[in-house]
């Protein structure tokens, strides 16, 4: 990858000076991986690079009045060597990162936040996880609960001067088993649907992404036995998955009407996924 | 003076040699297969390559119906580029050219939006084949000596790609029961293969409720 011309790179030491040369250039690029930031750089060489992983904790995994923060720099990688319980989906999530070690050593969870692209797993799974995220700005901080962080594709609820410097997401998970599943078209393409299903008895909730354009949780459904979902189950649950009103995305991968044929049997596969860790 | 002794000499002596100006000595020799024909015979046709490789192709494809997501199970090619020179180099351009094969049949795509501005601009948008992609490709190797080429070879590894692709292609169309005569537009992508699904099995419907028609 070429970066044809000198670019303007910030590397701050504290969120007040993170936050001043932002406002002073709301055109920069926060960077913390780069694993977005350096190819975006391709393509727009004169965007002004502002690198915040020099923040003060801005890497480190904390526990703050029972929740788990994380800092906006925390790699997957630094979550897959956790084993909070609070952890659980964001780890499964993690572990399927495509791009190997490279990518999960150096891409973050709050950069995958940020740049909202539809097509991902993250957004998915914060939302699903009941993820807060803390804002931090000119006027100070603000907490932002992750239904109303990610707002269109590629859009959030960060105000020009505004940067994500942290996630938080409950210490103690409510009962029950996460399960995970994610479709793609071949190994190293974005993911063209996702599904987080959230099982406590035959109660479970469905988390929906990649295939709308921004994430969708759905309510709560009962289904009389998730280990071995029936004809009407499925339907059930796809008939859940059609009521939403989030459009459907589409990209050079898939199609919207694609999108919205297989989200139901990525949501099912979630269950399964969900119902097998029940009885390992 | 010989012609090996004046060769020597200019060699040993360079611009020395006494009685010699400049000394310009110089040997041509030049080599073609014999045939390559770029004037057109009385039909128009050339003959723009010395030779061909060949190359068989099966392979084993999985899909999920409800997705149309396809798993290469299997891939496997016998290859015929004459006189093997070098058999690792052989291989490694066989498996090479597969692997684009693979990329041609099922991922690969230059697509663009309304305003002719390309979308496919990244390796998450243009997939290549990855690791997770392939299956182990089993290959064998013949060696049919070209009697046009001075060692017998024959260009390797280029029959891969379209013979990976076809063999996969085929395979798709065997899997899913649609007949071997209806062009596909590459790659066979999982919607395109999700329509591919559904309309192997209107067409069955259709089959079935002609057959109940004809028996009833």
């Amino acid at each position: 990858m070429t970066i044809a011309t000198a670019t303007q790179f910030h590397v701050p030491s504290t969120v007040d000076e993170a936050v001043r040369l932002l406002r002073d250039d709301p055109t920069s690029l926060v960077a913390c991986g780069g694993t977005l930031v350096m190819p975006l750089l391709a393509r727009n060489p004169d965007s002004a690079v502002i690198d915040i992983s020099a923040l003060p904790g801005i890497a480190s995994i904390t526990t703050v009045d029972g929740d788990i923060q994380l800092g906006a720099a925390v790699t997957y990688s630094a979550v897959l060597h956790r084993t909070d319980a609070g952890l659980t989906l964001l780890r499964t999530v993690a572990r399927g990162i495509t791009g190997g070690p490279q990518i999960r050593n150096q891409g973050t969870l709050g950069g995958s936040a940020c740049y909202a692209n539809p097509a991902s797993d993250v957004p998915t799974a914060l939302l699903a996880a009941d993820a807060t995220m803390t804002i931090a700005g000119p006027t100070g901080t603000r907490a932002v609960p992750a239904a109303e962080f990610f707002r269109a594709p590629y859009a959030t609820a960060l105000k020009p001067g505004e940067l994500l410097v942290g996630i938080r997401v409950p210490g103690t998970p409510a009962a029950g088993t996460w399960g995970y599943h994610k479709l793609l078209t071949a190994a190293g393409s974005w993911p063209i649907a996702v599904a987080a299903a959230h099982l406590d008895g035959n109660t479970v909730t469905i988390t929906v992404g990649a295939a709308t354009e921004t994430p969708v949780r759905l309510p709560p459904l009962d289904l009389p036995d998730p280990a071995h979902l029936s004809a009407t189950d499925k339907a059930a649950v796809a008939a859940s998955i059609k009521q939403t009103d989030v459009p459907w995305w589409h990209d050079e991968l898939a199609h919207a009407a694609y999108r919205r044929r297989v989200a139901a049997v990525v949501a099912v596969r979630a269950i399964t996924d969900a119902a097998r860790r029940h009885n390992p | 003076m010989p012609l090996a002794a004046l060769a020597l000499a200019f060699r040993s002596l360079g611009g020395a040699v006494p009685g010699i100006g400049v000394p310009e000595l110089e040997a041509t020799r030049t080599y073609g297969p014999d045939n390559m024909h770029s004037i057109p015979d009385e039909t128009g046709r050339i003959q723009g390559y010395p030779t061909y490789a060949y190359s068989v192709h099966v392979a084993g494809v999985e899909i999920e119906l409800d997705t149309g997501v396809v798993h290469l199970r299997s891939l496997a090619a016998v290859h015929d580029c004459g006189t093997l020179i070098t058999p690792d180099l052989a291989e490694a351009q066989l498996h090479g050219a597969i692997a684009m094969g693979v990329g041609v049949a099922l991922t690969e795509e230059e697509s663009y939006g309304p305003d002719g501005r390309p979308l496919a601009v990244d390796f998450k948008r243009y997939l290549l084949p990855r690791i997770k992609d392939l299956p182990r490709i089993a290959t064998g190797h013949l060696q049919s000596p070209s009697p046009f080429t001075a060692m017998g070879t024959k260009g390797a590894g280029e029959s891969g790609v379209g013979g990976a692709a076809a063999a996969i292609v085929g395979a798709i169309r065997d899997a899913v029961g649609i007949g071997g005569t209806t062009a596909l537009r590459t790659p066979l992508t999982p919607p395109r293969v999700l329509e591919l699904i559904d309309s192997a099995r209107a067409g069955n419907r259709q089959a079935a409720a002609a057959l109940s028609r004809s028996t009833s």
